[in-house]
């Protein structure tokens, strides 16, 4: 059990911790740009067109495929997969929520380094085991 | 930061002092001294005095988690990148305690 297992492992609980604390924190508030673009897009009058293959834009038929694909419901993949990334990747995020920024600067380092520390605490756990 | 109306602000509390609020005039003198940072001080020096009295993790985080609620709550006295950096420090002790049910210390 080495240094850089054991701080690995630390900034991996620093993660989880911060995914807990972000969970339980409310959303930042809506800002008016959020607003006007929903109601751009309530306002619009969007219709349900697909184009046609063979060319032009046709409406879009209603299918059996289409039927099993609104059952199936990709929308509950995209929460799980979002509740997933906030709790595993949860220390940019709750530095955002504390000091109220839409995005942290250089968030993409931070969360390459959380990546590094799972990585490295995998190859860690994994090569131990090989040596004992 | 001048002590007295010169400058049109009361930094020192004597206002509060000659009111007879003891307590205000305590924490407008020491929050002007430490520029806004003295609820704060005093929250860390509160967990890290209670972690070195108990050595238990669990009952610091639940009574930061208390006073911060209510230093939220109260608003006007903390300011924001204070609140915010007892957040980071809850967050901390969070972390710790998770590593220390990891490798049970």
């Amino acid at each position: 059990m080495n240094l850089g297992f054991k701080v690995a492992v630390f900034m991996i609980c620093i993660n989880i911790a911060a995914g807990i604390m972000n969970i339980a924190l409310p959303d930042l508030p809506v800002t008016e740009d959020y607003d006007t673009t929903q109601a751009t897009l309530l306002a619009s009058t969007i219709t349900n067109t697909s184009i046609n293959p063979s060319g032009g834009v046709g409406s879009d038929p209603d299918t059996f495929g289409d039927r099993v694909l609104d059952f199936i419901h990709l929308g509950w993949i995209k929460q799980v997969t979002d509740f997933l990334y906030g709790l595993l990747y949860g220390f940019s995020g709750l530095l955002e929520k504390i000091f109220g920024i839409y995005y942290l600067p250089y968030k993409i380092y931070i969360n390459l380094g959380i990546t590094a520390a799972y990585g490295l605490s995998i190859i860690m756990l994994w090569l131990g085991r090989r040596l004992d | 930061m001048v002590c007295g109306n010169i400058t049109g602000g009361e930094v020192c509390g004597w206002s509060e002092l000659l009111s007879g609020n003891l307590v205000k005039a305590v924490y407008v003198m020491y929050d002007a001294a430490l520029l806004g940072w003295f609820i704060a001080i005093l929250f860390f020096l509160f967990q890290a005095g209670l972690y070195m009295k108990t050595r238990n993790p669990n009952i610091v985080w639940v009574t930061g988690i208390l006073f911060l609620s209510l230093f939220i709550r109260i608003g006007n006295y903390v300011k924001p990148i204070a609140l915010s950096a007892m957040a980071l420090i809850l967050l901390l002790e969070l972390a710790g305690i998770m590593y220390f049910i990891i490798f049970k210390k």
